[in-house]
């Protein structure tokens, strides 16, 4: 995951309830937990734990487009297909949909308004 | 106990959501704030089946995709329990495949909606189902009670004599049944018209809730024929009851007939507890009818018990 160069860092996702004022307080919660996640996706890349970056992937695949952020939801539904058709072989061949959605929500976390 | 009122309860219904995920539950209390329901929140299967089985919510939100049990477990058990199958499940899944789909669909859920979910088409899904439920739960109510009184109609009756005689055969609890007849009610019929009459039986039915206790179970058996059941109740005591409604209905005054009074004849038949011989419920029926019978026979407005006739004996043939 080193190959920052590739990433505008000054990207920014802003959630579609980013001005929706019975939002606010749930995506400052989302966004809160949403950096932890992403750290415990990286190491579990690192580690080999398809298990546990597969259930990572889902949680945030099935909450991430309620928060307003449809495109988070499907870079991990692509990385949760991914994990079902790569079926215990190396968790190489996910990484660039990983890098993919961990840029994202990066780019959700600097949008918080 | 009086039939139930038809209105919908004034309870907010109660929908369940069941989802691993505290994302979920967070986002859809704030999302269905304004709906009138309320929403109880459950993390796992076994808390769900749990929760279903205590409290029959009117709708479940179910997440297929769980650890431990996960929602096709919980659907198959809310389908397989009699007290659980009637609540509607509407599936809200990552899960995409059309297999999963027809699984769900076949097991018996009303709904499918895939995550993540649209927020208007959640809301007007959930409305939607909980619209057909409260509808069917009043159409099953309206098909247990009579039109014109409110009373318990005879197709609850059958159903529920048949469960109080079993339970009295299992139990030895002692169990009365009284079959009450309005006294000459053509002639109301005939001399003040349908109307007329139809107010009596109206009439009759206030008399009999106001009457019977909250545990006696009064039914409109046909015509101007009343049935209740009187469970733990010994005949003796029952008589006290049906005296009681007896005296209420000749002493009642009618408005469209202030001149007539009315009057019931009242047969019934009773065990006060165990019994040596396992009479069947149609043998109590029958008794009771005789005992009737003889009521009109002895010239109406009164309360005979089988006990004093004999027609026992006849529920002795009949076992």
């Amino acid at each position: 995951m080193d190959d920052a160069s590739s990433r505008p860092a000054d990207r920014v996702v802003r959630s579609e309830f980013a001005g929706d004022p019975d939002m606010a307080e749930l995506l400052t919660l989302f966004l809160d937990e949403l950096g932890p996640r992403v750290a415990s996706m990286e190491s579990a890349w690192r580690e080999g734990d398809a298990d546990q970056l597969h259930r990572i992937a889902h949680q945030i695949k099935g909450s991430a487009g309620g928060y307003g952020y449809p495109g988070i939801s499907a870079a991990a539904f692509r990385i949760e297909s991914g994990l079902a058709h790569a079926g215990g072989r190396s968790l190489d061949a996910i990484k660039a949909e990983l890098n993919n959605l961990v840029d994202l929500c990066q780019a959700a976390i600097r949008g918080r308004s | 106990m009086t039939a139930p009122a038809l209105q919908p309860g004034e309870a907010k219904p109660v929908v369940l959501l069941v989802d691993d995920s505290q994302d979920v539950h967070r986002l859809l209390r704030a999302r269905l704030r304004n709906e009138d329901l309320e929403l109880v929140d459950a993390y796992t299967g076994g808390e769900a089946i749990e929760y279903a089985r205590d409290h029959h919510p009117a709708l479940v939100l179910l997440d297929l995709n769980m650890p431990g049990t996960d929602g096709f477990e919980v659907l198959r058990a809310l389908k397989d329990d009699p007290t659980t199958l009637e609540i509607p499940v509407i599936v809200l899944s990552g899960l995409q495949s059309p297999h999963d789909k027809v699984t769900a669909f076949d097991l018996g859920v009303v709904d499918y909606i895939t995550k993540p979910f649209e927020l208007t088409e959640l809301r007007v899904r959930i409305r939607s189902a909980l619209r057909m439920h409260r509808l069917l739960q009043m159409l099953a109510k309206r098909a247990r009670i009579d039109g014109l009184t409110g009373l318990w109609n005879r197709a609850y009756f059958n159903q529920r004599w048949e469960e109080e005689h079993g339970r009295h055969q299992r139990h030895s609890h002692p169990l009365t049944i009284a079959l009450l007849d309005l006294d000459h009610f053509k002639s109301i019929n005939d001399t003040y018209g349908h109307p007329a009459g139809d107010a009596v039986l109206q009439g009759l039915a206030a008399i009999l809730q106001r009457e019977a206790r909250a545990a006696d179970i009064a039914c409109r058996y046909g015509g101007e024929e009343f049935a209740l059941i009187l469970p733990d109740t010994t005949p003796e005591n029952a008589q006290v009851v049906c005296e009681r409604i007896r005296a209420a209905v000749e002493a009642a005054t009618w408005p469209r007939h202030p001149e007539r009074r009315v009057t019931c004849s009242i047969g019934l038949v009773g065990a006060p507890g165990p019994t040596e011989t396992c009479v069947a419920s149609g043998g109590w029926l029958e008794a009771a009818d005789r005992a009737l019978y003889a009521a009109k026979k002895g010239g109406r407005n009164r309360v005979v018990s089988a006990t004093a006739i004999g027609a026992e004996a006849a529920l002795d043939a009949a076992a």
